[in-house]
């Protein structure tokens, strides 16, 4: 009898581990972080000479009416372009590619390597209290 | 069924968080206590509708420090003098996670938000001594310094003129981020 009652608690205990595992694995899919409509990607493009502020006042007006576009800085000082964009809408290169095609500038797109990305931005947490913390805030 | 299993594990799971963040705030901004707080100033928690969100409700307070921070993280992307301590802001969309950019708005709006008196964001990231020290965080490509520092509080002064921040808000502001500077400036 007492046999009986262990072995049917191990299984109950088994039974109901399984299934929270599958539960989170669930949670886990439907919750994960994806790109939605409100999603936004920030992009760099070094301009490789000098432009004066009406270059700058071209090239915004410019990309402001790109496909997809959420906003743009352009930095005469330092000839660099910043646009954010929505990544559901059009991509970083086609919207590159657009402005190289338009204006005559040798300009390229500044993306980061993965060993600069994880040596970067002190405010971007990723502990795994802070990733924990923001998967049950999406949750919630 | 599956809400009320759910339920305790959620449960545990916050009580946990909320336990272990609690012991890092210690090293919070102390907000303004005393009087109307300047996160009153800024908007304070009247709710308003969510320009970038349709349907949403956001603090004024909240929506008008994220513009202000939104504004300044395009400023320091563009400027090549700090910029490279920000790399991950160009980061793409991949499996698993949003953008740096994404991630950096929302932290460091709510970190300001919290420094100006915020009752309703708890900031659970490093706090500012640890996040700028390379043998505690590896996400800093260096030491930060006085050069840093004070380009950073340029570019933020601009992102404030961008959104027409009342002068006497911006000094607010500014001498929030001034008393960081020795904590972040370990040189």
């Amino acid at each position: 009898m007492k046999k009986k009652i262990i072995k049917t608690a191990c299984y109950s205990f088994g039974t109901i581990m399984f299934l929270l595992l599958v539960l989170a694995v669930h949670i886990y899919f439907v919750y994960r972080p994806s790109a939605d409509a409100y999603t936004k990607v920030m992009a760099r493009i070094d301009i490789k000479q000098p432009i004066t502020l009406e270059d700058a006042n071209q090239i915004t007006s410019f990309m402001a009416h790109e496909k997809g576009i959420d906003h743009v800085l352009v930095n005469p000082q330092t000839s660099i372009v910043i646009f954010t964009f929505f990544p559901l809408k059009n991509t970083g290169n086609a919207i590159v590619n657009d402005f190289k095609a338009h204006f005559p500038y040798k300009a390229d797109r500044f993306l980061p390597d993965a060993e600069s990305l994880k040596h970067s931005c002190p405010m971007a947490a990723s502990s795994y209290t802070y990733k924990v913390y923001k998967f049950i805030a999406n949750i919630i | 069924m599956k809400k009320l299993t759910f339920l305790p594990v959620a449960i545990a799971l916050i009580c946990a968080v909320l336990s272990i963040q609690s012991c890092g705030k210690k090293a919070a901004p102390t907000p303004n206590t005393i009087g109307t707080t300047l996160y009153d100033s800024l908007g304070g928690t009247a709710l308003v509708a969510d320009p970038t969100h349709a349907g949403a409700m956001i603090e004024k307070g909240r929506l008008g420090i994220r513009n202000v921070i939104d504004s300044t993280i395009f400023v320091i992307a563009a400027d090549s003098r700090i910029n490279g301590h920000f790399t991950v802001l160009l980061s793409e969309v991949g499996a698993g996670n949003l953008t740096g950019y994404t991630d950096l708005s929302e932290n460091l709006t709510t970190f300001v938000a919290g420094a100006t008196g915020a009752k309703d964001f708890i900031y659970i990231g490093l706090n500012m001594h640890d996040a700028h020290d390379p043998a505690v965080n590896p996400r800093i490509n260096g030491k930060a310094t006085n050069a840093d520092f004070d380009a950073f509080v340029s570019d933020l002064a601009t992102g404030a003129g961008k959104n027409k921040l009342p002068a006497n808000l911006l000094n607010s502001v500014a001498a929030i981020v001034e008393s960081l500077r020795s904590t972040v400036v370990q040189m």
